[in-house]
């Protein structure tokens, strides 16, 4: 009997230590981001400057670790299955979370507290220098004379590129043809080579051929027009109310204390505003997207469609 | 030219870049060893090393990576029947062979002369001709990625010659197993029965490791563990003349290497399994082929190492990788400030002329380096078995679990072991299933995306040019192999019979 009540005080006292709210010496050992995709990658360097940058206002270590595979399932779970403590942290992009459904299912939005958002990334309709169109005004008015002969590439199904193509063709009342591709870049070397008409990319995806005087820019798919593409008109400018930005974040399972989360957000604010990350983001062309917490979360909600 | 040549090797004669080759030859031959770490995954793992360094100096570093861990590959794959890499799973064919009747350094030099010739050849290529074969990378669009793919396809017919069934039956379990995975086009989840990684797909490295380095180690135990080597390993390594005699080898693989590298998507395993198979089409001792023939080591390795420069091409000229490293490569560069693509040539000329420089002193020291690690590499394959075969599960065991830190893939590894191990046991041929994974993915996707484009018209296949004539080549090289073998039969009857008459 006196076994059995010295384990179940031992029980009691360690479940009691376990639940103690540990934020208040938050953080108490070295922080890990993990990271959806391969290192290397604009994502991965996203988590490797914060890491390195972020290090000087937390006072612990910060440590990126690749977790690939599943369009982000794998780095999701793995996230959510440790201690929800606000040591283990991941990045995020739009394509991502926009995958998931708002609640219900054991990953979806609401099993994450969104820390921040760090970088956008604005989308760019693109065509070939020979191309016969000039404007938007053009594509739209070619596609309205030969429904889905248009071919218009972007990245992979179901995807922020595909969305803003249906966006296009519902509000133009026009037919494009889509045709996903599995590398951000694949598009742009598909305009370049004649096999399809119109390209979706991001800033750093054309670049460097836009400067070389090969590819035009119809529009830009941001709120305002932006470097280096200044001449260049957004789509609402031209008559079509769409804003589709590509983004990365910051976030951490729903159980992680706010204090947690608050600090998390401050680190990465100071980090955003750093001299060495602003040239990060130049020397890739994303673009400084910082939204604290609570505006994260809710554009994360809003852009989640069910 | 010669001027831009000047500039590119005066770039990279300074201290730190020299090192930064040496060093990146010697991480990218341990790379290309470990049967879990490719050529890119070390490029990728080598990245965050490269913050702090001067940009030049960091290409260099994981240029030479790249190089070297394409040639490392191929010393697993000689010594004990492994490729280290994929691309160097054609390398095997016949360099395996070689350890099996004790001649292992023969064939590992071989695979380091033409690797460094192949790499220098690439180098060229990269420097002379990067912005006609910069059009012939943007020349491929789904049409002809798809007809590629089934070119590639058909070179199981002459890698299974002697039993074509086998191996188209292979080649279709190998495609089967890479449709396994999220439909590229619908976002559909097939045949992954609810396990969130498989929705990537079968892993490709793991599978490898599991086809070849557990399945021989399943093989191993079965044989009785007791018997000593039976073969005496010599250190012998091929005559000067010999090696030099293979010109027309390297230059052949080494050409062919450079335009593949040259397109995206395509690569160094393709490379090496189209250069093999070229190389044995045009031999005059075919039936050498597979049996353990120095043109069967030489033409991958030369054709993998050309990729390198090829890669680079796209990468350079038009800012888009010609392969899963070069992708990596982009991302490093950019980090420096530097934007790869048309301009490149004009805002950073030392950059470019710097690469093309190292990647020539890179091929030397990969072949001093190559040439004096032969004598441990025979050392090492002449370990007893009972020490060998426990130490290739652990590696096959952690390089399947290190390339995604994923237990599944583990699993993985082991099904393919065990997947290998019965293949070997009942006369079928392994590659055709490496071929499959390789291709299958291409071949899929750049088919429904043609349709897409044509709106499903056919028609698209045959009406480009450089689809059709890829298709003709694919059919000649299937039915090729079939009229050589029902010549030889009937040449063999007539004989047989003309014997009987007399």
């Amino acid at each position: 009997m006196k076994i059995k009540t010295a384990l179940a005080a031992f029980a009691l006292s360690l479940s009691a230590a376990i639940s103690t709210p540990v934020m208040a010496s938050y953080p108490e050992k070295p922080i890990t981001i993990v990271c959806w995709s391969s290192a290397g990658s604009g994502h991965d360097l996203m988590a490797r400057y914060i890491a390195k940058l972020g290090e000087k206002y937390l006072g612990q270590p910060i440590v990126v670790v690749n977790k690939k595979g599943a369009e982000g399932k794998v780095a999701m779970s793995y996230v959510l299955n440790q201690k929800a403590d606000g040591h283990v942290i991941m990045t995020n992009t739009r394509s991502m979370t926009e995958r998931l459904k708002k609640t219900g299912d054991r990953i979806a939005i609401d099993s994450f507290k969104y820390v921040s958002r760090v970088v956008k990334d604005p989308f760019v309709i693109t065509v070939a220098q020979d191309s016969p169109f000039n404007t938007v005004a053009d594509l739209v008015t070619f596609a309205k004379a030969h429904p889905n002969k248009v071919k218009i590439g972007g990245y992979s199904t179901k995807s922020v590129d595909e969305g803003l193509v249906k966006e296009l063709e519902a509000k133009a009342n026009i037919d494009l043809n889509y045709i996903p591709y599995k590398g951000g870049n694949e598009p742009v070397i598909a305009v370049l080579g004649g096999h399809i008409d119109v390209a979706l990319a991001n800033p750093s995806e054309m670049l460097a051929n836009f400067e070389a005087g090969k590819l035009k820019v119809l529009a830009v798919a941001s709120d305002e027009r932006f470097e280096p593409f200044e001449a260049s008109p957004t789509l609402t400018e031209q008559g079509y109310d769409i804003v589709t930005e590509h983004w990365r974040g910051v976030m951490a399972s729903k159980d992680v204390p706010d204090e947690v989360i608050a600090k998390l957000n401050k680190m990465i604010e100071q980090v955003v505003a750093e001299p060495e990350f602003e040239k990060f983001l130049a020397g890739s062309n994303m673009y400084n997207g910082y939204l604290p917490s609570d505006k994260f979360g809710e554009l994360v909600v809003s852009q989640t469609p069910n | 030219m010669l001027d831009n040549l000047i500039l590119g090797f005066s770039t990279i004669a300074t201290l730190p870049a020299l090192t930064a080759i040496v060093a990146g030859v010697i991480i990218g031959i341990l790379c290309g060893v470990l049967p879990g770490l490719s050529a890119s995954t070390a490029v990728a793992l080598m990245v965050p090393f490269t913050f702090g360094m001067d940009p030049v100096v960091s290409v260099l570093l994981l240029v030479s990576v790249y190089l070297a861990g394409e040639y490392g590959g191929s010393i697993t794959a000689i010594a004990i029947g492994t490729p280290g890499t994929p691309a160097a799973a054609a390398t095997m064919i016949d360099g395996y062979q070689f350890t099996k009747r004790g001649q292992p350094g023969l064939a590992l030099t071989t695979s380091v002369v033409a690797s460094s010739i192949g790499g220098m050849i690439g180098a060229v290529v990269l420097f002379a001709f990067s912005e006609p074969l910069a059009q012939v990378a943007l020349s491929f669009g789904a049409p002809e990625y798809f007809a590629l793919a089934v070119f590639g396809l058909t070179i199981i017919a002459s890698l299974a010659s002697d039993n074509l069934m086998k191996g188209f039956i292979v080649m279709f379990l190998g495609l089967f197993l890479k449709s396994i995975g999220l439909d590229p086009f619908t976002g559909e989840e097939r045949f992954t029965f609810g396990i969130p990684k498989l929705m990537d797909g079968i892993s490709f490295i793991p599978a490898l490791i599991g086809l070849f380095a557990m399945a021989s180690v399943f093989t191993g135990i079965e044989k009785a563990m007791n018997s000593a080597q039976s073969i005496k390993l010599s250190f012998a390594m091929p005559k000067l003349r010999r090696l030099l005699g293979m010109w027309k080898v390297y230059l052949h693989s080494s050409l062919l290497g450079s335009i593949i590298g040259v397109l995206p998507g395509a690569g160094a395993t393709i490379a090496s399994f189209i250069c093999y198979n070229e190389t044995k089409r045009f031999s005059r001792k075919k039936e050498e082929f597979g049996q353990g023939c120095l043109e069967g080591v030489a033409a991958p390795e030369a054709g993998n190492n050309a990729v390198v420069g090829g890669s680079l091409v796209p990468l350079l000229t038009l800012g888009i990788p010609g392969s899963a490293t070069a992708a990596v490569l982009i991302g490093a560069l950019m980090l420096h400030d530097i934007q790869p693509g048309p301009l490149l040539f004009q805002t950073n000329g030392e950059v470019v002329y710097g690469i093309f420089a190292g990647l020539f002193v890179a091929c030397i020291a990969q072949l001093v380096f190559g040439i004096i690690g032969v004598p441990l590499w025979v050392k090492v394959i002449s370990a007893p078995k009972s020490l060998l075969l426990p130490v290739i599960a652990t590696i096959s065991v952690v390089g399947a679990y290190g390339y995604n830190n994923s237990l599944v893939d583990v699993w993985v590894m082991f099904g393919f072991g065990l997947l290998g191990y019965a293949l070997k046991k009942y006369h079928f041929p392994v590659t055709p299933i490496i071929l499959a994974l390789v291709l299958g993915g291409i071949l899929e996707e750049n088919f429904r995306r043609a349709l897409l484009m044509s709106e499903g018209s056919y028609d698209i296949f045959i009406t480009q040019p450089i689809s059709a004539s890829l298709l003709a080549m694919a059919a000649l090289s299937l039915a090729s192999p079939l009229l050589f073998n029902r010549l030889a039969a009937t040449d063999k009857s007539s004989a047989r019979k003309k014997l009987k008459h007399a």
